[in-house]
């Protein structure tokens, strides 16, 4: 834990918590959702119970992603305060508002700028959008699961169908566009 | 005592004089938010003159003479909508081509459902768009069109006159990018190691406000604070609310991006960069850029962080027109087509090359400094157009680009 409180003075200040939390999730966690399931519904469970592990790693992801994104407006907030609160004590300007709100709006997008082209940002964004899309599927595994019982057709299915006519839209228009060339 | 109420009172009547003025602000803006708002977009009447699956042809009405002969069809993204063009009356980039003599056809790409998902370039280039070039010259009995892209519709225009230079007169692209190979942009840093097919996998089509939402993060100091603390700065103008409400109903509509086209864009653009290199493949053809002998515009602009000046200058160094013409405004990517300094340097500027590219070729004569070896070609012109030269007559900046600065 004592790991979890440090921050780095290069990377991304609470990182060492994002990754204690990671490792204790996967530790103590994730290998419940992953135990093999047995019987007749043994798929269906292994479905759902891998659905609630995406879940968790997406909101582990998303916290560590937002985290991420409130840095700029912490560091922007540091930089404009001193200015802020040393000229205060100088002079109550009752107009200086505009002025200060000026430069921590330019100071946030600064800090923005920095952190977008930074490769810690851009491997965060990449691990955001893998544990977004990896959740997206096996919610829809899920609900293909229940919608078997009733009389819906699942995206799979109706994917399989967009396909078709896709691909026979396609073989009509070329047979038209040969027929107006002959 | 004295001297501290002395002290005080200014600040505090001040104070008290801010909060009066903000107060009545307020109720100045609450009235305008309740009242009546013309917050109509792309009012310009026009008529959808083909349709074919969501894809519609919009032809405008006329309204005056047409003095530009050859019909201008014009190619939104597929992100967003083309009633970017004509937003409002006073800022409207086809309100501008009207008032001008220009015939203008628009694609209107519509909105994409998931049964849109295995659509990909291929078929909105050599399938939508090159029914929609075969419309409007039959319409108009034309053997040739103008062809004008914005942004991905650019690039798709791009890709468009390369595979079928016989249908294209003169081709005008603007914010539209071609070069991928770049960092100034924070799109091509997050894009190059995006897995694009886990996410095609997981969504389908990729959905319109997950896009928006990437837009918004470009900058979102600006973007997602700043512009509405202009807002409330604002709220009692009406005329700025009004604009403002046009341009929220814009950036908002995003239609979803069908998936398989998404992919081809992300993986053969963004990260292999594979146009600019004459690599791209449509279908079983490729995309040779070598064919655009035909005139070239280039619009860009200077502050554009979603499709920097390096992703679109290229173009003009690598295709074999020799009248290829790179225009740097000094704007943002919605400025160039919306902002009060651009009317007068974009839409007439479009349509005075269109009209001088009217009248009958001139003799050919010897080029000052060629782009990339000519490749001679009937009835097309030869004359160069210097870069940026067109750009400076009309005041507004020209690239600071070392490798235009030559050509000027």
């Amino acid at each position: 834990m004592k790991e979890a409180e440090k921050t780095t003075q290069d990377g991304m200040p609470g990182q060492p918590f994002f990754d204690y939390w990671q490792s204790w999730y996967e530790k103590e966690w994730k290998p419940f959702f992953n135990m093999p399931q047995f019987g007749m519904t043994r798929y269906y469970q292994e479905h759902t119970n891998q659905n609630i592990d995406k879940y968790y790693e997406l909101q582990a992801m998303l916290t560590e992603f937002s985290s991420l994104l409130c840095q700029p407006i912490e560091k922007s907030f540091q930089a404009v305060g001193a200015d802020v609160f040393s000229a205060g004590a100088q002079d109550g300007k009752a107009d200086a508002g505009k002025a200060y709100y000026s430069k921590w709006i330019s100071a946030l997008e600064k800090e923005y700028m920095t952190l977008f082209r930074s490769t810690e940002y851009v491997g965060c964004l990449n691990k955001a959008m893998k544990t977004l899309n990896d959740f997206i599927i096996s919610r829809q595994t899920v609900l293909e699961d229940m919608l078997k019982l009733l009389p819906i057709p699942t995206n799979s299915e109706m994917d399989g169908l967009y396909k078709e006519l896709y691909e026979l839209k396609k073989r009509v228009r070329n047979l038209e566009k040969e027929q107006v060339q002959q | 005592m004295v001297n501290s109420q002395t002290a005080v009172n200014p600040f505090a009547t001040r104070l008290l004089e801010k909060f009066s003025h903000a107060q009545r602000k307020m109720q100045d803006g609450a009235r305008n938010v309740l009242g009546s708002l013309d917050t109509r977009i792309a009012a310009t009447p026009c008529d959808i003159v083909y349709t074919e699956d969501r894809v519609r042809l919009k032809h405008y009405r006329p309204v005056t003479p047409q003095r530009v002969k050859t019909p201008v069809l014009i190619t939104y993204a597929l992100i967003n909508r083309e009633t970017m063009l004509d937003l409002q009356p006073g800022r409207s980039v086809v309100r501008s081509f009207l008032d001008r003599g220009v015939d203008v056809y628009m694609i209107d790409w519509g909105t994409p459902t998931r049964k849109d998902r295995y659509l990909t370039i291929d078929d909105h280039v050599n399938g939508y768009m090159d029914s929609m070039v075969d419309v409007v010259r039959r319409r108009t009995h034309s053997q040739q069109i103008n062809l004008m892209g914005i942004c991905m519709g650019g690039t798709f225009s791009v890709m468009y006159a390369a595979m079928h230079p016989h249908k294209v007169k003169n081709l005008v692209t603007t914010v539209s990018p071609t070069n991928f190979d770049t960092e100034q942009g924070l799109l091509h840093i997050w894009l190059r190691d995006m897995d694009v097919d886990h996410m095609i996998e997981a969504f389908g089509n990729i959905p319109g406000d997950l896009l928006n939402f990437a837009f918004l993060l470009l900058n979102p100091a600006r973007l997602m604070v700043d512009k509405y603390v202009g807002l409330l700065d604002n709220i009692e103008d009406k005329a700025f609310l009004e604009n403002f409400v046009r341009m929220e109903k814009w950036i908002f509509d995003s239609p979803d991006v069908p998936g398989e086209t998404f992919r081809q864009f992300m993986k053969d653009c963004y990260q292999k960069n594979l146009l600019i290199k004459n690599k791209m493949k449509l279908g079983d053809r490729r995309v040779d850029l070598n064919n655009l002998t035909m005139p070239l515009l280039n619009f860009y602009g200077r502050f554009d962080h979603l499709v920097p000046p390096e992703a679109c200058e290229r173009l003009v160094e690598v295709v074999p027109s020799r009248d290829a013409t790179n225009i740097c405004l000094d704007t943002g990517h919605i400025g160039i087509y919306v902002s009060s300094k651009c009317q007068k340097a974009f839409a007439p500027k479009i349509v005075e090359w269109l009209t001088e590219r009217e009248m009958p070729p001139k003799p050919k004569r010897k080029p000052e400094k060629k782009v990339r070896a000519p490749q001679p070609q009937k009835n097309l012109f030869h004359e160069q157009v210097p870069m940026d030269i067109g750009a400076t007559q009309l005041g507004v900046v020209p690239s600071d680009n070392p490798q235009h600065a030559q050509n000027v």
